[in-house]
């Protein structure tokens, strides 16, 4: 919503209408019918467990994401490593406020990743804005623009949050619950 | 006589008696009010005759709101708007203030980046924030705000309009073709010495705003010959939150975990810079032991800043090693700042009169132990860095930069001390427990991007032996003192040496529970501005290190 | 230090990954060594086989060779994630499946699911045909790689220079893939590959010549045969101990070929983002990452029979065992440079090639000369 209260036109009505077919099929689907479908699932683990991240950074929870992917946590462990350019990237970890001028540019790279691409939104700011809520800059939230898998909150978020959110996409796209 | 009325003797002289209102705040600061036609005048006066060679911030200020308080420029020359000049002398250890008052129907100022020319970025940012024309600027653009944008947000009668929230797929593509159209090439021929070729075969290429070398999002259109670069142009704000106008919306309390937030990397000197500015409005000053501990956490965080740098720096020129080592020893820092402050990245430490929390003695003891471990880990480093001549042929004679330039760009922190400028504000203008502390200043004379890494390995000792000594004479006592409601009036303005040089919060209060003006004026935004001259002639391998070299971060230059 | 009591346990964590190391290692190598065994029993048959006919012989080896260096190749880039996850104080790939041996299988397994993506600028047909001509010489330089005395998959009295050769069409594959994205990043890498491989193709060859004189032949089986023996009993007979500053002059060289660190400036990702690989995704993406292993097996294959003896070795350990260690060898050392050193800018790359390697190869090559008349009658 605008602030004159206007209905605004929401963009990603594509994603909303695959994630209604996904959780359909979910209803349906028992776990012997998805053992029928092992090329599905086997295809499923590996896009899980090959989760590359777009290496980039916005604000704070960026430099938490440089620290999971250091020595401490390493995130190579899980098989997530950082690719430079959106084309060759599975994840984007939305670490930071988006701003307007930011938000054509996040919206591009988000177009630019292949399918299956996945968003992480990584604190406060990429959730609604955060602590600059009433700035009149700030996008409030990344969903705003790109469609969500996770959300994680935290400001900064701690290197094991994200673990933690990145381990629930994983759980959600071996499900088969995410269309995209 | 003191410096102080030596100086202002000296500016009476040259400009009569009635032209200049001068005031002797404390130490160390000089207000001096002026009218707009002898600014320029002033300026060039302060800079040549009195060695006021580093001009430190440029505010805005809407002062039509203010309601009450103690100001200077009521008192001479008053209008709604007031440009704030801060200029500092590495030689007299001074502070100068000059204030001149604007219209506010069409306002304008002489615009003064010939004499300075680090003035030229913070003219376009109050030209951005606050809609002040500067007649004579070069290159009068918005800086922060998209060129789009309507209004000027800082004023204080902006509303607040939400912008645009969504984007349509059109607007996206419509705001990128603008963006791909406009690279502005400021070749100014003064400062392109470096370029030797005459015929060009140019390809631009942009570098951002999203790009793995660029440690942020901001975006660097070069003008290419081949590989090298002829020209850039560097567009930021991709950042830009507004934190000077949401300062104006909370209340003095409530902007303390905000203020960490300009920068990350620096959370704890941007807070303590806050916290110096008001408690100087108030004239408080924190108890003993809570100094030592401001102290000992401001080193702390340089320790993990410069460790961050040092990493990005090793991805930067190619080394994945690196990145991880420091990474390590990183980790440590940010266990102990988290052990004593409670976050890992935006600690909250600053209280006004104080800090948040105490110490106990399984800190002093870690903080201990792990400072032993790091000085032999940082000749790890030293071996890994500096024992490779590739690291060498790739640092040396590369963005060099001279004093002279340095000083005219505004550039503070180990780019300036790499030029053999002595100037740190830990020593030049105390705070915290620094004068109570032994310490050196590390510099260097060639000014290149390894003079610097140099400069920041030092300081990483010398860091580390200034927690030990904080922490072997750290005062038993209280680390808060009650204040009562806090409702400051009066202005003031911090310095404090930040990991990446200088940050100055210029604060006004006007008794209200909030901030009337809060203006930040970080290192990372001056430091950047001399990008360009640092890398034309160069090769895009080179712009990488030298980015590498100013190490950017984006919180502070957008804020 | 009882503080930093797991700090200090990070640094090490038992024998196991290093044996694993050892072993992921093991199955990218034997992989390679099953296909020579079957090739030695083709080849044990006699000429007048079915199976020794050129034509099924090469349709043969072309396929399994595909297979297995592509998986080879995949698996080094699980070698090379461990190895430097060793060298930079972390695990590395360990989650999916035993010791994270199947870190790759994932890895192409979404790869190949992944969207292949043409930008509407781009040139689409340079675009969709860049990788698989840069990709098919590199595979093409196993043909003439002798694996034992007995096999080679094609044996050709002029092995090293069909090697060259093929070398040097891999720069064009790699221009269209800069040319055809329409992007100026793979543009930008494209042609500091280009350039890269213009200046090291020359030292090069110019430092094969040292073997080949010593062998006087172009054959690579002859080449490792003219090593056999030892000196004083003990040290083998292998160029690298006479020959010391050729190796090192084609030891660099070959590095600035694949271009891996210190030489990796045609896909540095902090300056050009992966250069010519930077639009690419999905299997052409796959293709050209695969290109930079499979370089890098055969330019250390080709370092092993030039100067490493090959295929000899003392004789409990079969010729294809010691081939293979020898080539591991080479590739652990490229990888242990790669994970400390740092990149070198591209004039610095173009003078040590073209300044002092060039040069050097020369004076080596004169060297050779003089030496050999002096000793060979």
């Amino acid at each position: 919503m605008s602030a004159d209260g206007s209905q605004t036109h929401v963009i990603f009505t594509k994603k909303d209408e695959l994630l209604e077919v996904a959780q359909d099929e979910k209803k349906r689907k028992s776990f012997l019918a998805k053992v029928k479908r092992p090329a599905e699932y086997l295809i499923n683990w590996g896009v899980k467990s090959s989760l590359w991240m777009y290496a980039w950074g916005l604000a704070c929870c960026a430099i938490e994401m440089m620290a999971f992917g250091a020595a401490r946590w390493d995130s190579d462990r899980y098989g997530i490593i950082a690719r430079g350019t959106p084309r060759q990237a599975d994840l984007m970890i939305v670490n930071g406020p988006i701003t307007y001028m930011m938000a054509p540019r996040v919206k591009r790279l988000f177009n630019q990743m292949p399918q299956p691409r996945y968003v992480i939104a990584m604190g406060e700011c990429a959730i609604n804005g955060g602590p600059f809520w009433d700035s009149y800059s700030i996008v409030k939230g990344a969903d705003k623009i790109i469609p969500v898998d996770v959300y994680i909150p935290g400001c900064p978020v701690n290197p094991e949050a994200l673990l933690d959110g990145i381990i629930k996409l994983q759980d959600k796209i071996l499900k088969g619950e995410l269309a995209s | 006589m003191s410096v102080n009325s030596e100086i202002i003797q000296a500016v009476k002289d040259e400009f009569g008696e009635g032209m200049v209102y001068a005031v002797d705040r404390k130490e160390r600061r000089i207000v001096l009010t002026v009218k707009r036609n002898i600014l320029k005048k002033l300026c060039k006066f302060l800079k040549e005759k009195l060695e006021f060679d580093h001009l430190t911030s440029i505010a805005a200020v809407d002062r039509s709101g203010l309601v009450n308080g103690m100001i200077e420029s009521r008192l001479l020359y008053y209008d709604d708007y007031e440009m704030v000049y801060h200029t500092w002398s590495h030689s007299k250890k001074t502070l100068v203030e000059i204030k001149v008052a604007v219209p506010k129907k069409n306002p304008s100022a002489p615009s003064i980046t010939d004499v300075w020319s680090t003035a030229n970025w913070q003219e376009r940012e109050a030209f951005d924030l606050m809609g002040v024309k500067f007649s004579g600027h070069p290159d009068l653009r918005r800086i922060l705000m998209p060129e789009w944008w309507k209004g000027h947000p800082l004023r204080k009668d902006y509303e607040m309009s939400p912008g645009k929230w969504f984007l349509s797929d059109e607007d996206e593509k419509e705001e990128y073709v603008l963006d791909n159209q406009k690279p502005v090439f400021p070749l100014d021929q003064k400062l392109a010495e470096n370029v030797k070729t005459e015929q060009i075969s140019e390809m631009i290429l942009r570098i951002g705003p999203v790009h793995p070398g660029n440690h942020g999002p901001w975006l660097i259109n070069l003008k290419l010959d081949g590989e090298v670069i002829v020209d850039l142009d560097t567009q930021i704000g991709y950042q830009h939150r507004g934190l000077e106008k949401i300062a104006e919306n909370r209340t003095w309390t409530q902007y303390l975990p905000l203020s960490d937030r300009y920068c990350w990397l620096t959370a704890l000197s941007n807070n303590l810079s806050y916290v110096l500015a008001v408690e100087d409005i108030l004239d408080v000053e924190a108890p003993a032991r809570a100094q030592y501990l401001r102290t000992i956490m401001l080193e702390l965080n340089r320790l993990a800043s410069h460790l961050l740098w040092l990493a990005a720096m090793g991805i930067d020129l190619g080394n994945l090693s690196g990145f991880f080592y420091t990474f390590r020893e990183r980790e440590w820092m940010l266990d102990l700042l988290e052990m004593a402050a409670g976050n890992r990245l935006n600690y909250n430490y600053g209280r006004f009169g104080g800090v948040t929390f105490d110490v106990d003695d399984k800190f002093v003891k870690k903080a201990k132990t792990t400072m032993k471990i790091f000085r032999a880990r940082l000749q790890e480093y030293i071996d890994l860095y500096d024992g490779s001549s590739i690291f060498h042929a790739r640092t040396k004679g590369v963005g060099t930069i001279t004093a002279k330039a340095a000083k005219d760009l505004g550039v503070t922190g180990p780019l300036l001390r790499c030029t053999g400028v002595k100037a740190d504000a830990r020593k030049d203008d105390p705070y915290a427990a620094y004068p109570e502390l032994d310490f050196k200043i590390p510099t260097r004379k060639n000014g290149d991007v390894y003079a610097s890494y140099e400069v920041r390995m030092d300081e990483m000792q010398i860091s580390s032996e200034i927690i030990d000594q904080a922490l072997d004479n750290l005062p038993k006592g209280p680390v808060q003192s009650n204040l009562g409601r806090i409702e400051p009036v009066g202005e003031a303005i911090s310095r404090i040496e930040e990991p990446r040089g200088e940050i100055a919060t210029y604060v006004i209060g006007d008794g209200n529970d909030k901030p009337y003006r809060v203006r930040v004026r970080c290192a990372e935004y001056i430091n950047v501005s001399a990008l360009g001259h640092m890398s034309r002639g160069y090769k895009i391998a080179d712009l990488i290190a030298i980015i590498g070299g100013i190490d950017p971060c984006l919180g502070g230059m957008d804020r | 230090m009882g503080l930093y009591a797991e700090d200090q346990e990070q640094l090490y964590h038992g024998p196991i990954p290093y044996i694993i190391l050892l072993a992921g290692a093991a199955v990218a190598v034997g992989a390679i060594a099953a296909v020579g065994i079957v090739f030695s029993y083709i080849g044990s048959l006699g000429p007048a086989s079915f199976w020794n006919n050129p034509w099924v012989r090469g349709i043969i080896g072309a396929a399994l060779w595909a297979a297995v260096v592509g998986a080879g190749g995949l698996y080094l880039t699980l070698l090379e994630r461990k190895f430097m996850a060793r060298v930079q104080v972390r695990y590395g790939p360990n989650r999916w499946g035993p010791y994270g041996l199947l870190q790759p299988v994932a890895d192409a397994l979404k790869l190949m699911r992944k969207e292949d993506i043409i930008p509407d600028a781009a040139d689409s047909l340079v675009m969709r045909l860049a990788p698989i001509v840069a990709f098919a010489p590199s595979f093409m330089l196993f043909a003439a790689v002798p694996w034992t005395a007995t096999y080679v998959a094609s044996e050709m009295d002029i092995g090293v220079l069909y090697i060259v050769a093929v070398t040097s069409l891999t720069p064009i594959g790699v221009l269209m893939a800069g040319w055809g994205p329409n992007n100026k990043y793979n543009l930008l890498g494209a042609m500091r590959f280009a350039a890269q491989e213009l200046a090291y193709e020359v030292p090069l060859i110019l430092a094969m010549i040292g073997p080949i004189a010593v062998a006087q032949s172009l054959n690579g089986v002859a080449i490792v045969e003219a090593q056999a023996g030892y000196w004083f009993g003990f040290i083998p007979k292998w160029n690298i101990f006479p020959q010391f500053f050729g190796a090192i002059i084609f030891f660099v060289a070959f590095m600035a070929e694949t271009g891996r660190i210190p030489f990796d400036i045609p896909d540095a990702e902090s300056e050009v983002v992966h250069g010519f690989t930077a639009e690419y995704s999905g299997m052409k993406f796959v293709m050209l990452l695969l290109l930079e292993y499979v370089h890098l097996i055969a330019g250390a294959a080709l370092f092993v029979v030039l100067y490493m003896g090959g295929y000899l070795g003392p004789s409990p350990i079969n010729q294809f065992a010691w081939f293979t260690l020898k080539l591991l060898f080479v590739i652990l050392l490229m990888m242990l440079i790669r994970a400390v050193w740092f990149r070198v800018r591209i004039d610095q790359i173009m003078n040590l090639g073209w300044k002092i390697l060039l040069p050097a190869a020369l004076i080596n090559v004169g060297f050779i000369g003089v030496f050999l008349a002096l000793t060979v009658q």
